[in-house]
């Protein structure tokens, strides 16, 4: 995972989590200590919503400091919590599907998959020749979501990020469910023309 | 490829792309602090034109209820100008009538008539200031009536065997709205608050 320059408004790393990266560049196992005391919890909340099963949300988290001691350094994240978040999402979405290898997947996840596979016609699909490039992907995403009010892509990085149930999604900003789903729908329809505009949807 | 997996592949890749993410946007989605400011701004936004509305009905409630009780004072006042026989409107007993017979510039002396009285033998009533100034006193054939404790409240007691009805009269009514008038009849019991 390279490291990645954040915009002005976004949140970048404050005192506490700089101190920790130096930690971690230090090889001093504090920053475990530290890293856990500060996220774990979040860290936590974040595998729960995939796997909805607390054993596995913790085994993740374990997981993903371990995967924090491993790459910095030499990574050296730009946002310390979304560096962390993003491990133990990848580290939660690969049992997701492991565990439903093969079969009828259910809960928020599932749903999301339904959701977008939703926002794209029968005639139209991946382009062969991006379709495997995740992070090229994930690069036009991420400057997709940067165009958008900071609103709609929270709530679109809340949904498809973090797999928060949109009721979830409805109480952490305080506005009404259907606003979500309507917000979610609309954030799919451009991304998805954003995504053709791009020639990664043919 | 089917219609179905493609959208199917569309959806897993950009679920599976979603996990590279830059960190920025990652973290902003959940921090905590901004989604606190984010979500007090928002519930501002989204509440303010709601409260903005409750106020408005509110405050023309309270205007209409203002100006229903100028109305209220400014009519009976006209009334008092003319021959002092007003009936005040009774709260809730029809058969206890309270009208003003005199006005001396300081106070009011007014009749106070109990009605429907043939099946009782015994009145009870008390004379109160709701405002807790002195109760006005009352008179029954020109002599103060026996008074009984009841309740911790001071009544008149007046019998009223084979009478329908029974007239009394009040000295010394400062406010005619500040008078109450408590009675037990028979079976019957009610307070009554003249209104003017």
């Amino acid at each position: 995972m390279a490291d990645r320059e954040p915009s002005q408004s976004m949140p970048q790393n404050d005192a506490e989590d700089a101190e920790i990266i130096e930690l971690f560049f230090a090889r001093d196992e504090a920053a475990i200590e530290r890293t856990s005391e500060k996220y774990a919890k979040r860290l936590s909340a974040v595998s729960r919503n995939i796997l909805k099963d607390e054993t596995e949300a913790e085994e993740c988290v374990n997981d993903a400091l371990f995967r924090a001691w491993q790459t910095i350094p030499p990574e050296r994240p730009g946002t310390l919590a979304g560096y962390l978040v993003r491990i133990v999402r990848n580290l939660s979405l690969d049992r997701y599907r492991s565990r439903f290898a093969g079969k009828r997947a259910a809960g928020e996840f599932a749903t999301s998959l339904d959701e977008l596979a939703d926002s794209i016609s029968g005639w139209e699909s991946l382009s062969p020749d991006k379709m495997f490039d995740d992070r090229l992907i994930a690069d036009a995403i991420s400057r997709f979501l940067r165009g958008q009010k900071k609103l709609v892509r929270q709530i679109f990085v809340c949904r498809y990020f973090y797999g928060e149930s949109i009721r979830e999604i409805a109480r952490r900003f305080s506005v009404g469910e259907s606003y979500v789903k309507i917000s979610l729908a609309r954030t799919r329809g451009k991304l998805k023309d954003y995504l053709k505009k791009e020639e990664i949807v043919v | 490829m089917s219609r179905e997996k493609s959208k199917e592949l569309y959806a897993k890749t950009i679920l599976s792309a979603m996990g590279n993410l830059d960190d920025d946007l990652i973290a902003e989605a959940h921090d905590a602090e901004q989604v606190t400011v984010q979500s007090a701004a928002f519930r501002l936004r989204r509440y303010l034109p709601r409260v903005a509305a409750s106020f408005l009905v509110l405050a023309s409630l309270v205007l209409i209820v203002l100006l229903a009780r100028q109305v209220e004072y400014i009519l009976p006042l006209a009334s008092r100008d003319g021959e002092a026989t007003d009936a005040f409107a009774q709260e809730k007993a029809a058969h206890v009538e309270l009208s003003l017979t005199d006005y001396d510039e300081k106070t009011f002396s007014a009749t106070l008539t109990f009605t429907g009285l043939a099946d009782t033998d015994l009145l009870l009533f008390a004379v109160e200031s709701e405002s807790g100034a002195p109760a006005p006193s009352a008179l029954y054939g020109g002599a103060v009536p026996e008074t009984v404790e009841k309740d911790g409240v001071t009544y008149y007691r007046l019998n009223v065997k084979g009478l329908d009805r029974v007239s009394v009269t009040l000295s010394g009514v400062t406010d005619p709205q500040d008078v109450k008038i408590r009675f037990s009849a028979g079976k019957e019991e009610a307070t009554v608050r003249p209104s003017v």
